[in-house]
Protein backbone atom coordinates (compact mmCIF):
# COMPACT_ATOMS: atom_id res chain seq x y z
CA UNK A 1 0.00 0.00 0.00
CA UNK A 2 1.27 3.42 -0.82
CA UNK A 3 0.99 5.79 2.17
CA UNK A 4 -0.39 8.83 1.20
CA UNK A 5 0.97 10.09 4.75
CA UNK A 6 4.43 9.44 3.69
CA UNK A 7 3.48 10.98 0.50
CA UNK A 8 2.81 14.16 1.88
CA UNK A 9 5.84 14.59 4.17
CA UNK A 10 8.20 13.92 1.45
CA UNK A 11 6.95 17.20 -0.56
CA UNK A 12 6.28 19.12 2.05
CA UNK A 13 9.82 18.72 3.65
CA UNK A 14 11.25 19.41 -0.37
CA UNK A 15 8.86 22.03 -0.62
CA UNK A 16 10.05 23.46 2.68
CA UNK A 17 13.88 22.93 1.60
CA UNK A 18 13.88 24.94 -1.16
CA UNK A 19 11.75 27.73 1.14
CA UNK A 20 13.88 27.61 4.03
CA UNK A 21 17.33 27.94 1.67
CA UNK A 22 16.22 31.17 -0.27
CA UNK A 23 15.01 32.25 2.82
CA UNK A 24 18.13 31.73 4.27
CA UNK A 25 20.25 33.22 1.22
CA UNK A 26 18.00 36.26 1.51
CA UNK A 27 18.95 36.95 5.28
CA UNK A 28 22.26 36.87 4.97
CA UNK A 29 22.85 39.00 2.61
CA UNK A 30 20.67 41.44 4.61
CA UNK A 31 23.19 41.12 7.29
CA UNK A 32 25.71 41.77 4.96
CA UNK A 33 24.16 44.60 3.89
CA UNK A 34 23.87 45.35 7.58
CA UNK A 35 27.35 45.05 7.96
CA UNK A 36 28.42 47.13 4.84
CA UNK A 37 25.97 50.10 6.68
CA UNK A 38 28.01 49.98 9.74
CA UNK A 39 31.14 50.68 8.11
CA UNK A 40 29.61 53.36 6.07
CA UNK A 41 28.14 54.74 9.06
CA UNK A 42 32.05 54.28 10.57
CA UNK A 43 33.59 55.97 7.29
CA UNK A 44 30.96 59.21 7.53
CA UNK A 45 32.09 59.96 10.97
CA UNK A 46 35.65 59.77 9.62
CA UNK A 47 34.88 61.59 6.87
CA UNK A 48 33.42 64.70 8.81
CA UNK A 49 36.11 64.80 11.12
CA UNK A 50 38.75 64.76 8.39
CA UNK A 51 36.45 67.15 6.48
CA UNK A 52 36.43 69.66 9.47
CA UNK A 53 39.81 69.35 10.29
CA UNK A 54 41.03 70.53 6.84
CA UNK A 55 38.64 73.30 7.37
CA UNK A 56 40.12 74.38 10.78
CA UNK A 57 43.67 74.23 8.96
CA UNK A 58 45.08 74.15 12.73
CA UNK A 59 47.25 70.78 13.34
CA UNK A 60 46.49 71.07 16.71
CA UNK A 61 42.59 71.65 15.88
CA UNK A 62 42.96 68.68 13.79
CA UNK A 63 44.63 66.64 16.50
CA UNK A 64 41.33 67.80 19.01
CA UNK A 65 39.00 66.94 16.49
CA UNK A 66 40.44 63.84 15.49
CA UNK A 67 41.05 62.56 19.26
CA UNK A 68 37.56 63.42 19.77
CA UNK A 69 36.32 60.91 17.29
CA UNK A 70 38.13 58.42 17.93
CA UNK A 71 36.41 56.87 20.99
CA UNK A 72 33.13 56.75 18.97
CA UNK A 73 35.16 54.65 16.37
CA UNK A 74 35.36 50.70 15.90
CA UNK A 75 39.17 50.39 17.12
CA UNK A 76 39.23 47.97 14.14
CA UNK A 77 37.91 50.25 11.81
CA UNK A 78 40.56 52.38 10.35
CA UNK A 79 42.93 52.22 13.17
CA UNK A 80 46.32 52.49 11.22
CA UNK A 81 45.49 55.64 9.30
CA UNK A 82 43.90 57.49 12.22
CA UNK A 83 46.65 56.78 14.34
CA UNK A 84 48.94 58.16 11.28
CA UNK A 85 46.93 61.46 11.10
CA UNK A 86 47.03 61.98 14.73
CA UNK A 87 50.99 61.39 14.72
CA UNK A 88 51.31 64.21 11.61
CA UNK A 89 48.14 65.80 11.22
CA UNK A 90 49.39 67.53 8.17
CA UNK A 91 46.94 68.66 5.26
CA UNK A 92 47.99 66.14 2.35
CA UNK A 93 47.40 63.43 4.97
CA UNK A 94 43.98 64.62 5.53
CA UNK A 95 43.16 65.01 2.10
CA UNK A 96 44.60 61.83 1.72
CA UNK A 97 41.77 60.47 4.20
CA UNK A 98 39.20 62.05 2.91
CA UNK A 99 39.63 61.08 -0.60
CA UNK A 100 39.96 57.27 0.43
CA UNK A 101 36.74 57.57 2.48
CA UNK A 102 34.88 59.22 -0.15
CA UNK A 103 35.88 56.35 -2.56
CA UNK A 104 35.05 53.79 0.14
CA UNK A 105 31.72 54.91 0.42
CA UNK A 106 30.97 55.22 -3.18
CA UNK A 107 31.98 52.01 -3.51
CA UNK A 108 30.22 50.45 -0.95
CA UNK A 109 26.55 52.07 -1.56
CA UNK A 110 27.34 50.41 -4.67
CA UNK A 111 27.89 47.14 -3.25
CA UNK A 112 24.68 47.64 -1.13
CA UNK A 113 22.61 48.66 -4.10
CA UNK A 114 23.96 45.36 -5.50
CA UNK A 115 23.25 43.08 -2.14
CA UNK A 116 19.88 45.27 -2.11
CA UNK A 117 18.83 43.62 -5.61
CA UNK A 118 19.92 40.26 -4.30
CA UNK A 119 18.19 39.91 -1.16
CA UNK A 120 15.04 41.07 -2.49
CA UNK A 121 15.32 38.05 -5.33
CA UNK A 122 16.03 35.47 -2.91
CA UNK A 123 13.03 36.66 -0.82
CA UNK A 124 10.71 36.55 -3.73
CA UNK A 125 11.65 33.28 -4.99
CA UNK A 126 11.14 32.33 -1.26
CA UNK A 127 8.14 33.91 -1.23
CA UNK A 128 6.89 32.50 -4.74
CA UNK A 129 8.02 28.84 -3.44
CA UNK A 130 5.76 29.44 -0.13
CA UNK A 131 3.17 30.05 -2.19
CA UNK A 132 3.65 27.17 -4.65
CA UNK A 133 3.78 25.13 -1.83
CA UNK A 134 0.56 25.96 0.13
CA UNK A 135 -1.18 25.69 -3.08
CA UNK A 136 0.45 22.50 -4.25
CA UNK A 137 -0.37 21.05 -0.45
CA UNK A 138 -4.14 22.78 -0.34
CA UNK A 139 -4.76 20.81 -4.49
CA UNK A 140 -2.88 17.93 -3.46
CA UNK A 141 -5.28 17.48 -0.01
CA UNK A 142 -8.37 18.33 -2.30
CA UNK A 143 -7.57 15.93 -4.83
CA UNK A 144 -6.50 12.59 -2.33
CA UNK A 145 -8.18 13.11 1.02
CA UNK A 146 -11.07 16.16 0.57
CA UNK A 147 -12.63 14.71 -2.68
CA UNK A 148 -12.40 11.20 -2.06
CA UNK A 149 -14.29 11.74 1.79
CA UNK A 150 -16.84 13.53 0.06
CA UNK A 151 -17.28 11.15 -2.66
CA UNK A 152 -17.56 8.43 0.35
CA UNK A 153 -19.76 10.20 2.53
CA UNK A 154 -22.37 10.98 -0.57
CA UNK A 155 -22.38 7.21 -1.19
CA UNK A 156 -22.90 6.21 2.00
CA UNK A 157 -25.74 9.08 2.16
CA UNK A 158 -27.44 7.19 -0.91
CA UNK A 159 -27.43 4.30 0.80
CA UNK A 160 -28.86 5.86 3.46
CA UNK A 161 -31.55 6.88 1.57
CA UNK A 162 -32.27 3.46 -0.22
CA UNK A 163 -30.39 4.28 -2.99
CA UNK A 164 -28.68 1.68 -3.95
CA UNK A 165 -27.05 1.58 -6.96
CA UNK A 166 -23.92 3.46 -7.62
CA UNK A 167 -20.66 2.73 -9.99
CA UNK A 168 -18.19 1.16 -8.72
CA UNK A 169 -14.86 3.07 -9.29
CA UNK A 170 -11.25 1.52 -8.86
CA UNK A 171 -10.30 3.42 -5.77
CA UNK A 172 -6.26 4.17 -5.14
CA UNK A 173 -4.02 1.78 -3.45
CA UNK A 174 -3.73 4.33 -0.28
CA UNK A 175 -5.21 4.36 3.13
CA UNK A 176 -8.57 6.02 1.91
CA UNK A 177 -8.79 4.36 -1.46
CA UNK A 178 -8.90 1.17 1.40
CA UNK A 179 -11.57 2.64 3.26
CA UNK A 180 -13.40 2.97 -0.37
CA UNK A 181 -12.41 -1.05 -1.10
CA UNK A 182 -13.97 -2.12 2.19
CA UNK A 183 -16.71 0.29 1.41
CA UNK A 184 -17.27 -0.97 -1.79
CA UNK A 185 -17.11 -4.21 -0.58
CA UNK A 186 -19.62 -4.02 2.48
CA UNK A 187 -22.36 -2.40 0.05
CA UNK A 188 -21.93 -5.22 -2.22
CA UNK A 189 -22.73 -7.63 0.68
CA UNK A 190 -25.69 -5.56 1.11
CA UNK A 191 -27.01 -5.42 -2.17
CA UNK A 192 -26.58 -9.01 -2.45
CA UNK A 193 -28.46 -9.54 0.51
CA UNK A 194 -31.40 -7.03 -0.81
CA UNK A 195 -31.62 -8.64 -4.23
CA UNK A 196 -32.08 -11.79 -2.15
CA UNK A 197 -34.30 -10.55 -0.32
CA UNK A 198 -36.43 -8.66 -3.28
CA UNK A 199 -36.68 -12.41 -4.66
CA UNK A 200 -37.75 -14.30 -1.79
CA UNK A 201 -40.51 -11.29 -1.71
CA UNK A 202 -41.20 -11.29 -5.06
CA UNK A 203 -41.58 -15.20 -5.16
CA UNK A 204 -43.55 -14.83 -1.74
CA UNK A 205 -46.41 -12.57 -3.69
CA UNK A 206 -46.37 -15.04 -6.65
CA UNK A 207 -46.91 -18.04 -4.15
CA UNK A 208 -49.48 -16.03 -2.33
CA UNK A 209 -50.82 -15.34 -5.79
CA UNK A 210 -51.23 -18.27 -7.26
CA UNK A 211 -52.23 -20.26 -3.82
CA UNK A 212 -54.81 -17.97 -3.41
CA UNK A 213 -56.40 -18.56 -6.63
CA UNK A 214 -55.80 -22.59 -6.51
CA UNK A 215 -57.18 -22.72 -3.04
CA UNK A 216 -60.23 -20.52 -3.93
CA UNK A 217 -61.29 -22.81 -7.02
CA UNK A 218 -61.93 -26.12 -5.00
CA UNK A 219 -63.94 -23.89 -2.28
CA UNK A 220 -65.70 -22.35 -4.56
CA UNK A 221 -67.19 -26.21 -5.12
CA UNK A 222 -67.27 -26.64 -1.79
CA UNK A 223 -68.93 -23.90 -0.58
CA UNK A 224 -71.54 -24.56 -3.72
CA UNK A 225 -72.32 -27.69 -3.05
CA UNK A 226 -72.81 -27.05 0.33
CA UNK A 227 -75.13 -24.50 -0.47
CA UNK A 228 -77.02 -25.57 -2.76
CA UNK A 229 -77.52 -28.97 -0.54
CA UNK A 230 -78.33 -26.50 2.68
CA UNK A 231 -80.69 -24.68 0.38
CA UNK A 232 -82.74 -27.57 -0.41
CA UNK A 233 -81.87 -27.62 -4.40
CA UNK A 234 -81.18 -31.27 -4.45
CA UNK A 235 -84.20 -32.41 -2.00
CA UNK A 236 -85.27 -31.33 1.17
CA UNK A 237 -82.80 -32.02 3.87
CA UNK A 238 -83.98 -33.00 7.82
CA UNK A 239 -83.12 -30.13 10.88
CA UNK A 240 -80.00 -32.56 11.43
CA UNK A 241 -78.19 -32.35 8.33
CA UNK A 242 -79.38 -28.81 7.72
CA UNK A 243 -77.35 -27.85 11.36
CA UNK A 244 -74.45 -29.97 10.01
CA UNK A 245 -74.30 -28.53 6.84
CA UNK A 246 -74.54 -24.86 8.23
CA UNK A 247 -71.83 -25.47 10.09
CA UNK A 248 -69.56 -27.05 6.86
CA UNK A 249 -70.98 -23.86 5.67
CA UNK A 250 -69.48 -21.70 8.35
CA UNK A 251 -66.38 -22.42 8.51
CA UNK A 252 -65.67 -22.99 4.65
CA UNK A 253 -66.71 -19.19 4.55
CA UNK A 254 -64.29 -18.43 7.08
CA UNK A 255 -61.93 -20.55 5.47
CA UNK A 256 -62.67 -17.99 2.62
CA UNK A 257 -62.01 -15.19 4.87
CA UNK A 258 -58.86 -15.98 6.67
CA UNK A 259 -57.26 -16.72 2.24
CA UNK A 260 -58.66 -12.76 1.62
CA UNK A 261 -56.72 -11.72 4.43
CA UNK A 262 -54.11 -13.63 4.52
CA UNK A 263 -53.76 -12.13 0.63
CA UNK A 264 -54.58 -8.69 2.01
CA UNK A 265 -51.65 -8.74 4.24
CA UNK A 266 -49.18 -10.12 1.85
CA UNK A 267 -49.53 -7.39 -0.54
CA UNK A 268 -49.60 -4.73 2.38
CA UNK A 269 -46.16 -5.74 3.73
CA UNK A 270 -44.84 -6.45 -0.05
CA UNK A 271 -45.81 -2.99 -0.33
CA UNK A 272 -47.49 -3.70 -3.45
CA UNK A 273 -51.02 -2.20 -1.86
CA UNK A 274 -51.76 0.66 -5.06
CA UNK A 275 -53.91 3.48 -2.70
CA UNK A 276 -56.35 5.55 -4.88
CA UNK A 277 -56.53 8.62 -3.20
CA UNK A 278 -59.66 11.12 -3.60
CA UNK A 279 -61.20 13.72 -1.20
CA UNK A 280 -63.74 12.31 0.59
CA UNK A 281 -66.70 13.93 2.83
CA UNK A 282 -66.41 12.32 6.50
CA UNK A 283 -69.89 12.28 7.23
CA UNK A 284 -70.70 10.17 4.06
CA UNK A 285 -67.90 7.88 5.05
CA UNK A 286 -68.79 6.90 8.57
CA UNK A 287 -72.75 6.59 7.48
CA UNK A 288 -71.63 4.52 4.73
CA UNK A 289 -69.34 2.67 6.85
CA UNK A 290 -72.08 2.02 9.79
CA UNK A 291 -74.66 1.15 6.75
CA UNK A 292 -72.26 -1.88 5.73
CA UNK A 293 -72.45 -3.23 9.31
CA UNK A 294 -76.17 -2.31 10.24
CA UNK A 295 -77.11 -6.15 9.41
CA UNK A 296 -74.20 -7.98 11.28
CA UNK A 297 -75.07 -5.18 14.39
CA UNK A 298 -78.67 -6.17 14.06
CA UNK A 299 -78.05 -9.63 14.52
CA UNK A 300 -75.98 -8.87 17.81
CA UNK A 301 -78.22 -6.14 19.01
CA UNK A 302 -76.04 -3.56 18.89
CA UNK A 303 -76.80 0.03 17.57
CA UNK A 304 -73.84 1.95 15.51
CA UNK A 305 -73.84 5.73 16.31
CA UNK A 306 -72.22 8.22 14.01
CA UNK A 307 -70.72 11.41 15.66
CA UNK A 308 -68.76 13.74 13.15
CA UNK A 309 -68.86 17.40 15.15
CA UNK A 310 -68.61 19.45 11.73
CA UNK A 311 -68.13 18.70 8.39
CA UNK A 312 -64.94 18.02 6.62
CA UNK A 313 -63.25 15.95 3.76
CA UNK A 314 -60.53 13.14 4.06
CA UNK A 315 -58.00 12.67 1.12
CA UNK A 316 -57.98 8.68 1.49
CA UNK A 317 -58.29 5.41 -0.52
CA UNK A 318 -61.94 5.29 0.20
CA UNK A 319 -62.32 1.09 -0.37
CA UNK A 320 -59.72 1.22 2.03
CA UNK A 321 -60.34 3.03 4.96
CA UNK A 322 -63.53 1.35 4.99
CA UNK A 323 -61.91 -1.63 5.33
CA UNK A 324 -60.21 -0.64 8.31
CA UNK A 325 -63.22 0.96 9.81
CA UNK A 326 -65.42 -2.17 9.07
CA UNK A 327 -62.33 -4.30 10.94
CA UNK A 328 -62.66 -1.91 14.16
CA UNK A 329 -66.01 -1.74 13.79
CA UNK A 330 -66.85 -5.10 13.57
CA UNK A 331 -64.79 -6.42 16.24
CA UNK A 332 -66.37 -3.30 18.93
CA UNK A 333 -69.76 -5.16 17.97
CA UNK A 334 -68.16 -8.34 18.71
CA UNK A 335 -67.12 -7.85 21.98
CA UNK A 336 -70.13 -5.69 22.59
CA UNK A 337 -72.56 -6.62 25.83
CA UNK A 338 -76.66 -6.75 24.16
CA UNK A 339 -78.28 -3.58 23.94
CA UNK A 340 -74.97 -1.54 23.91
CA UNK A 341 -73.77 1.11 21.64
CA UNK A 342 -70.81 1.37 19.44
CA UNK A 343 -69.90 4.47 18.82
CA UNK A 344 -68.09 5.73 15.37
CA UNK A 345 -66.31 9.14 16.14
CA UNK A 346 -64.42 12.07 14.33
CA UNK A 347 -62.03 13.97 16.26
CA UNK A 348 -61.51 17.02 14.48
CA UNK A 349 -58.44 19.02 16.30
CA UNK A 350 -57.53 23.01 15.70
CA UNK A 351 -54.21 21.72 13.55
CA UNK A 352 -52.41 18.13 13.19
CA UNK A 353 -53.87 14.73 12.80
CA UNK A 354 -57.36 13.93 12.60
CA UNK A 355 -58.65 11.01 14.69
CA UNK A 356 -61.64 8.79 13.39
CA UNK A 357 -62.38 6.83 16.88
CA UNK A 358 -64.48 3.50 17.46
CA UNK A 359 -65.35 2.89 21.28
CA UNK A 360 -67.45 -0.16 22.16
CA UNK A 361 -69.01 -0.75 25.79
CA UNK A 362 -67.52 -4.10 26.27
CA UNK A 363 -65.60 -5.31 28.97
CA UNK A 364 -61.81 -3.43 28.07
CA UNK A 365 -58.69 -5.03 27.14
CA UNK A 366 -55.96 -5.41 29.16
CA UNK A 367 -52.80 -3.59 29.15
CA UNK A 368 -50.85 -6.79 28.06
CA UNK A 369 -53.20 -7.66 25.40
CA UNK A 370 -53.32 -4.30 24.06
CA UNK A 371 -49.52 -4.33 23.66
CA UNK A 372 -49.64 -7.16 20.97
CA UNK A 373 -53.14 -7.04 19.50
CA UNK A 374 -51.92 -5.10 15.95
CA UNK A 375 -50.52 -8.14 15.93
CA UNK A 376 -51.13 -11.11 13.20
CA UNK A 377 -53.04 -14.29 14.48
CA UNK A 378 -53.50 -12.56 17.97
CA UNK A 379 -56.88 -12.98 19.04
CA UNK A 380 -58.60 -11.91 22.51
CA UNK A 381 -60.61 -14.62 23.36
CA UNK A 382 -64.32 -14.88 24.50
CA UNK A 383 -65.83 -12.58 22.93
CA UNK A 384 -69.63 -11.54 23.93
CA UNK A 385 -71.33 -12.14 21.02
CA UNK A 386 -69.50 -15.05 19.09
CA UNK A 387 -71.21 -13.95 16.08
CA UNK A 388 -68.57 -14.71 13.21
CA UNK A 389 -65.14 -16.04 14.63
CA UNK A 390 -62.43 -14.20 13.58
CA UNK A 391 -59.33 -14.51 11.62
CA UNK A 392 -57.01 -13.41 13.59
CA UNK A 393 -55.77 -10.63 10.92
CA UNK A 394 -58.22 -8.05 10.87
CA UNK A 395 -56.32 -5.38 12.97
CA UNK A 396 -52.90 -6.20 11.54
CA UNK A 397 -54.58 -5.24 8.08
CA UNK A 398 -56.04 -2.52 9.64
CA UNK A 399 -52.82 -0.89 11.29
CA UNK A 400 -51.21 -1.58 7.61
CA UNK A 401 -53.58 -0.13 5.57
CA UNK A 402 -53.50 3.51 8.15
CA UNK A 403 -49.62 3.43 7.72
CA UNK A 404 -49.62 3.04 3.99
CA UNK A 405 -51.86 6.36 4.79
CA UNK A 406 -49.28 8.24 6.50
CA UNK A 407 -51.06 7.65 10.02
CA UNK A 408 -50.91 5.72 12.88
CA UNK A 409 -53.19 3.37 15.10
CA UNK A 410 -53.51 2.73 18.66
CA UNK A 411 -56.22 1.66 21.27
CA UNK A 412 -56.91 3.20 24.44
CA UNK A 413 -58.94 0.86 27.08
CA UNK A 414 -59.51 0.45 30.78
CA UNK A 415 -60.67 -3.33 31.82
CA UNK A 416 -64.44 -3.49 32.66
CA UNK A 417 -64.55 0.40 30.96
CA UNK A 418 -64.88 -0.59 27.07
CA UNK A 419 -62.10 0.33 24.51
CA UNK A 420 -61.33 3.16 21.74
CA UNK A 421 -59.62 2.01 18.96
CA UNK A 422 -58.34 5.13 16.70
CA UNK A 423 -56.48 5.27 13.38
CA UNK A 424 -55.32 9.42 12.10
CA UNK A 425 -55.89 10.48 8.65
CA UNK A 426 -53.09 13.12 7.89
CA UNK A 427 -54.59 14.78 5.29
CA UNK A 428 -57.99 16.71 6.10
CA UNK A 429 -59.94 20.43 5.36
CA UNK A 430 -63.08 21.77 6.18
CA UNK A 431 -65.90 20.66 3.94
CA UNK A 432 -65.22 22.24 0.55
CA UNK A 433 -69.59 23.41 -0.36
CA UNK A 434 -69.59 20.69 -3.26
CA UNK A 435 -67.63 17.27 -3.28
CA UNK A 436 -66.98 17.59 -7.10
CA UNK A 437 -64.20 15.17 -6.65
CA UNK A 438 -64.75 13.34 -4.00
CA UNK A 439 -67.29 11.01 -6.28
CA UNK B 1 -82.59 -16.13 -19.91
CA UNK B 2 -80.29 -17.62 -22.00
CA UNK B 3 -77.17 -17.85 -20.07
CA UNK B 4 -73.64 -18.83 -21.62
CA UNK B 5 -70.96 -19.85 -19.10
CA UNK B 6 -67.17 -20.38 -19.87
CA UNK B 7 -65.48 -22.55 -17.23
CA UNK B 8 -62.88 -25.07 -17.06
CA UNK B 9 -63.59 -26.74 -13.59
CA UNK B 10 -65.82 -29.38 -14.16
CA UNK B 11 -67.40 -28.74 -10.85
CA UNK B 12 -67.87 -25.11 -10.96
CA UNK B 13 -69.44 -25.75 -14.21
CA UNK B 14 -72.20 -28.28 -12.46
CA UNK B 15 -72.55 -26.08 -9.56
CA UNK B 16 -72.98 -22.67 -11.03
CA UNK B 17 -75.41 -24.52 -13.57
CA UNK B 18 -77.85 -25.65 -10.78
CA UNK B 19 -77.75 -22.28 -9.41
CA UNK B 20 -78.69 -20.73 -12.81
CA UNK B 21 -80.69 -23.47 -14.23
CA UNK B 22 -82.75 -25.19 -10.99
CA UNK B 23 -82.61 -22.53 -8.59
CA UNK B 24 -83.07 -19.18 -11.60
CA UNK B 25 -84.82 -21.96 -14.12
CA UNK B 26 -82.72 -20.06 -16.26
CA UNK B 27 -81.44 -21.77 -20.26
CA UNK B 28 -77.42 -22.49 -19.55
CA UNK B 29 -74.98 -23.50 -21.71
CA UNK B 30 -71.57 -23.84 -21.23
CA UNK B 31 -67.60 -24.58 -22.98
CA UNK B 32 -64.65 -25.58 -20.99
CA UNK B 33 -62.02 -23.51 -22.89
CA UNK B 34 -61.42 -19.96 -24.28
CA UNK B 35 -61.68 -21.09 -27.86
CA UNK B 36 -64.58 -23.53 -27.58
CA UNK B 37 -66.64 -20.24 -25.73
CA UNK B 38 -65.25 -18.04 -28.27
CA UNK B 39 -66.94 -19.88 -30.85
CA UNK B 40 -69.81 -20.59 -29.00
CA UNK B 41 -70.53 -16.50 -28.32
CA UNK B 42 -69.61 -15.75 -31.93
CA UNK B 43 -72.65 -17.34 -32.95
CA UNK B 44 -75.00 -15.04 -30.81
CA UNK B 45 -78.16 -16.51 -29.48
CA UNK B 46 -77.16 -15.55 -25.70
CA UNK B 47 -78.64 -12.73 -23.30
CA UNK B 48 -75.47 -13.06 -20.87
CA UNK B 49 -71.95 -14.36 -21.22
CA UNK B 50 -70.58 -15.18 -17.97
CA UNK B 51 -66.35 -15.77 -18.36
CA UNK B 52 -64.10 -17.53 -16.28
CA UNK B 53 -60.81 -15.25 -16.14
CA UNK B 54 -57.93 -18.50 -16.07
CA UNK B 55 -58.81 -21.22 -18.64
CA UNK B 56 -57.16 -23.19 -21.01
CA UNK B 57 -56.50 -22.58 -24.70
CA UNK B 58 -57.26 -18.68 -24.33
CA UNK B 59 -57.87 -17.19 -21.54
CA UNK B 60 -61.22 -14.94 -20.18
CA UNK B 61 -59.80 -11.93 -21.30
CA UNK B 62 -58.66 -12.35 -24.66
CA UNK B 63 -61.89 -14.32 -25.69
CA UNK B 64 -64.19 -11.00 -24.20
CA UNK B 65 -61.17 -8.79 -26.30
CA UNK B 66 -61.69 -10.85 -29.08
CA UNK B 67 -65.20 -11.06 -28.79
CA UNK B 68 -65.86 -7.08 -28.47
CA UNK B 69 -64.30 -6.88 -31.86
CA UNK B 70 -66.70 -9.21 -33.14
CA UNK B 71 -69.08 -7.06 -35.73
CA UNK B 72 -72.01 -8.61 -33.95
CA UNK B 73 -74.92 -7.16 -31.50
CA UNK B 74 -73.46 -7.65 -28.03
CA UNK B 75 -74.91 -8.88 -25.06
CA UNK B 76 -73.71 -8.28 -21.58
CA UNK B 77 -70.42 -10.12 -19.99
CA UNK B 78 -69.64 -10.99 -16.43
CA UNK B 79 -66.28 -11.78 -15.60
CA UNK B 80 -66.02 -14.66 -12.68
CA UNK B 81 -62.47 -14.64 -11.09
CA UNK B 82 -60.55 -16.37 -7.95
CA UNK B 83 -57.51 -13.58 -8.50
CA UNK B 84 -57.67 -9.97 -8.26
CA UNK B 85 -60.74 -9.37 -6.23
CA UNK B 86 -60.27 -5.79 -5.56
CA UNK B 87 -58.53 -3.98 -8.62
CA UNK B 88 -61.34 -5.35 -10.85
CA UNK B 89 -63.82 -4.34 -8.80
CA UNK B 90 -63.73 -0.76 -9.78
CA UNK B 91 -63.83 0.36 -13.66
CA UNK B 92 -66.04 -2.48 -16.00
CA UNK B 93 -65.04 -1.58 -19.76
CA UNK B 94 -68.05 -2.65 -22.08
CA UNK B 95 -69.32 -5.33 -23.17
CA UNK B 96 -68.16 -5.83 -19.68
CA UNK B 97 -70.86 -5.04 -17.03
CA UNK B 98 -69.32 -6.52 -13.59
CA UNK B 99 -67.40 -9.05 -11.69
CA UNK B 100 -68.43 -11.79 -9.76
CA UNK B 101 -65.45 -13.04 -7.33
CA UNK B 102 -64.91 -16.71 -6.49
CA UNK B 103 -66.48 -18.23 -4.26
CA UNK B 104 -69.66 -17.49 -4.84
CA UNK B 105 -72.77 -18.50 -3.48
CA UNK B 106 -75.13 -20.37 -5.65
CA UNK B 107 -78.16 -19.24 -4.16
CA UNK B 108 -76.97 -15.95 -4.62
CA UNK B 109 -75.90 -16.07 -7.76
CA UNK B 110 -78.88 -15.27 -9.52
CA UNK B 111 -79.57 -11.88 -7.05
CA UNK B 112 -75.80 -11.01 -7.82
CA UNK B 113 -76.39 -11.20 -11.56
CA UNK B 114 -79.87 -9.69 -11.17
CA UNK B 115 -78.05 -6.82 -9.62
CA UNK B 116 -75.38 -6.01 -11.91
CA UNK B 117 -78.08 -6.30 -15.18
CA UNK B 118 -80.21 -3.63 -13.43
CA UNK B 119 -76.89 -1.45 -12.64
CA UNK B 120 -76.20 -1.81 -16.30
CA UNK B 121 -79.51 -1.04 -17.59
CA UNK B 122 -79.50 2.28 -14.98
CA UNK B 123 -76.17 3.03 -16.78
CA UNK B 124 -77.41 3.01 -20.21
CA UNK B 125 -80.29 4.88 -19.57
CA UNK B 126 -78.41 7.47 -18.11
CA UNK B 127 -76.22 8.10 -20.70
CA UNK B 128 -79.01 7.86 -23.23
Amino acid sequence: MKKLESKAILILTAGLAIFMGFGSLSLLTTFDQMNYSTKIHQSSILLKAAQQSLRSEGRAGARQTLETIKPKLDPAFRADAVDKILKNPNRSNLVFLVDAESRFQEFTYLTIAKLNKRAKTYGLISLFMATIIFLGVALWNRKKIYSPIHQLNARMLDFLNNRYSYEFETPENTELGRLQTTFNMMAQTVLDQIKALQGLDKAKSEFLSIASHELRTPLTSIKGSLSLLKGGVAGKMNAETTNLLGIALDETDRLIRLINDLLDLAKIEAGSFPLEKNWVSLQELADHAAKTLDGFAKTANVKIKVEIPEPVDIEIDKDRILQVIANLASNAIKFSPENSTVHLRGIIPAEGHLRIEVTDEGKGISPEDQAHIFEKFRQVTGPENPLVKGTGLGLAIAKGLVEEHGGTIGVESKPGQGATFYFEIVNWRPAQTQHVEAS
Amino acid sequence: MKIFIAEDDMNIVTIAKMALATVGKHHVEFAHDGAAALEAISKGGYDLIILDEMMPKMNGRDVCDAYAKLNIEKVPVIFMSANNRDLDARDPMPPVIGFIGKPFDPMTLNEQIEKLLDKHIENKKKAV
